[in-house]
């Protein structure tokens, strides 16, 4: 259930480690982000950037303050599978995207969930060390 | 045509129904004296008598689990049924792959029962709630069960302390190489 | 030119008749008298009926159905047991075509009219009977003809139509969905209320149709295009997919979706 002011997790090697929900994109305004939704979000927290990276990965680097999208990965909310089973991870947590819906990281550090295939992020999928 | 298959279903209900049984109690009127209203029986029960409750989950039980295997590891009577502490694994006869996790929860609701399985991976807490009576789960198997159980069934309270779940898939890997 | 006009008869107009003049042509046409637009015939045409009855089945419970892939899908369960047709319903007779269907076996408590009424039909008393309206009477079926589950098949619509749980009476947060008014700032025992229910001296009354308490279900619901899950005849069930309204034990009219079939 992610909505404005919701803090989530950033698990990708973007830079960012704690972004907060600031809208989320083409739900019903009373509605709330699941798992797979895509959000807008604000990075409150960033890694500090070394000089040792180098490359495609320092220009797509964010700091703190900038304002980007994101897609869900996690939820501490249970999400109903059509098999009947129910998941539900301890936190929540998302990618960060660019404006073609690519994820700009090019590493993912966690576990995802399995919906993010049916919705088309494929790319995220076969990043992930772990699809649950 | 439709009057003829008319009289053709009356011919056969009338000889499938025996003759009417014959209601005498009440109705009587002043002037005619007693009047006696043709009563036909009832159809015969159908699953003979059986609630269709009762009959469509046996059914259930017969279609989706037909071993027993499954029933067996929620029967409370069975020395070795499932309980909140062991660790099991679910496999799948789909490209699915297997799931282990420790048992926190179990729902007996006939073939709606379920299990809570709690893992952890890489310090993520991960919960997934199996439905054990799906067709498309093969087995369960019980890897391990704890030196001594909880004195609770549901063990929601582990959640986030000391007495949480660590990674069991790699402890398992452990204790093989060490057995080995 | 004047012969021509002489020739040439006048017309003459009467009421549902034509007079055509032209040679060759049929000497006239009667037409149908008009037909008020508000008369029960009318009316009868213009509604959107279906050609055959539906069932009636009671409400026993939800049990889960797991498809051959896999898929958990929620069903309640209809039982469909001594579905019969006690009576038939004429344009002729009644204005309008329609089959009553009966359900069950019933001895207790039966008034004699109603005894006399199966028995005419020669069926066994019922303790429910309902009417299926049908758009003419080639959708009537024979009297006593036993109604099997087999009648909707796995895959078709359906309409389900039932008696929703009564709530009493009930507030208007729970009735409907307002929000009250504030926990605090001032508010004092009217935390749950409506607040406000119309305007000032203009107009100077409450409008009709303002939501307020009152009693809540107890009401006739209909769930529209429900897909039938499972089907047996021979056990008597239908499968439904996801929850119908009522309580367990209620009666539920079962028809084809109306928007899907005709």
């Amino acid at each position: 259930m992610i909505y404005l002011k919701t803090m989530l997790k950033c698990i990708d090697n973007s830079g960012a480690q704690m972004v907060e929900c600031i809208k989320v994109l083409r739900k019903n305004p009373k509605n709330f982000a699941s798992i797979g939704d895509k959000i807008v979000c604000v990075v409150q927290k960033a890694r500090p950037s070394t000089s040792t990276i180098t490359g495609a990965s320092a220009s797509n680097r964010v700091k703190r303050g900038d304002i980007v999208r994101a897609v869900i990965v996690r939820t501490k909310k249970e999400t109903q599978r059509p098999d009947g089973s129910v998941i539900r991870f301890d936190d929540n947590a998302c990618v960060l995207l660019n404006k073609n819906d690519e994820p700009i990281a090019t590493r993912i550090s966690s576990v995802v969930a399995k919906e993010l295939r049916d919705k088309n992020f494929n790319k995220i999928v076969s990043l992930a060390p772990k699809v649950v | 045509m439709l009057l003829q298959s008319f009289k053709a279903l009356r011919a056969t209900r009338s000889s499938l129904i025996s003759t009417p049984i014959i209601q005498t109690a009440g109705y009587k009127t002043q002037y005619l004296g007693q009047k006696v209203v043709k009563v036909y029986q009832p159809l015969p029960k159908l699953r003979e008598g059986t609630p269709l409750m009762k009959y469509v989950k046996e059914n259930q039980y017969k279609k989706l689990d037909p071993n027993g295997v499954k029933k067996s590891l929620l029967d409370k009577s069975n020395p070795s049924l499932l309980r909140s502490g062991d660790i099991v694994r679910i496999t799948y006869n789909n490209k699915q792959p297997p799931l282990v996790g420790m048992v926190i929860a179990v729902k007996r609701n006939g073939c709606d029962s379920n299990i809570l399985l709690r893992n952890s991976y890489a310090k993520l807490g991960v919960e997934i709630r199996v439905p054990i009576f799906n067709p498309v789960i093969e087995r369960v198997d019980i890897l391990k069960r704890p030196t001594k159980y909880r004195s609770r069934n549901k063990l929601y309270y582990i959640r986030g302390t000391k007495l949480d779940v660590t990674d069991i898939e790699s402890s398992l890997k452990k204790q093989q190489r060490r057995s080995n | 030119m004047m012969g021509i006009f002489n020739t040439l008869k006048p017309l003459i107009a009467q009421r549902f008749k034509a007079h055509l003049t032209s040679p060759g042509a049929i000497p006239f046409v009667e037409t149908k008298a008009a037909v008020l637009f508000k008369s029960p015939e009318l009316s009868r045409l213009r509604k959107r009926l279906l050609t055959r009855p539906g069932l009636i089945g009671v409400k026993r419970g939800m049990v889960p159905f797991y498809t051959n892939e896999g898929l958990r899908i929620p069903c309640t369960v209809l039982e469909i047991d001594q579905v019969e047709v006690t009576h038939n319903k004429t344009v002729a007779n009644d204005g309008y075509s329609a089959v009553q269907v009966g359900y069950g076996f019933k001895l207790k408590n039966q008034t004699k009219k109603m005894l006399g009424h199966f028995a005419k039909a020669q069926v066994s008393p019922k303790e429910k009977v309902v009417e299926f309206h049908v758009k003419s009477d080639d959708g009537l079926l024979p009297v006593g003809t036993l109604l099997k589950a087999d009648h909707f098949k796995v895959g078709e619509f359906v309409d389900l139509q039932s008696i929703s749980k009564g709530k009493g009476f009930a507030g208007v947060m729970k009735r409907w969905n307002f929000h009250g008014l504030k926990a605090s700032h001032g508010v004092s025992k009217a935390h749950r209320s409506a607040g406000s229910t119309g305007g000032n001296q203009t107009p100077g009354r409450t409008l009709p149709g303002k939501k307020m308490a009152g009693r809540m279900g107890g009401h006739n619901v209909t769930l529209q295009n429900v897909e039938v899950v499972d089907v047996n005849a021979e056990k008597g069930y239908i499968l439904i997919k996801g929850p119908v309204s009522g309580a367990t034990g209620s009666y539920v009219k079962i028809q084809d979706a109306i928007k899907r079939y005709h």
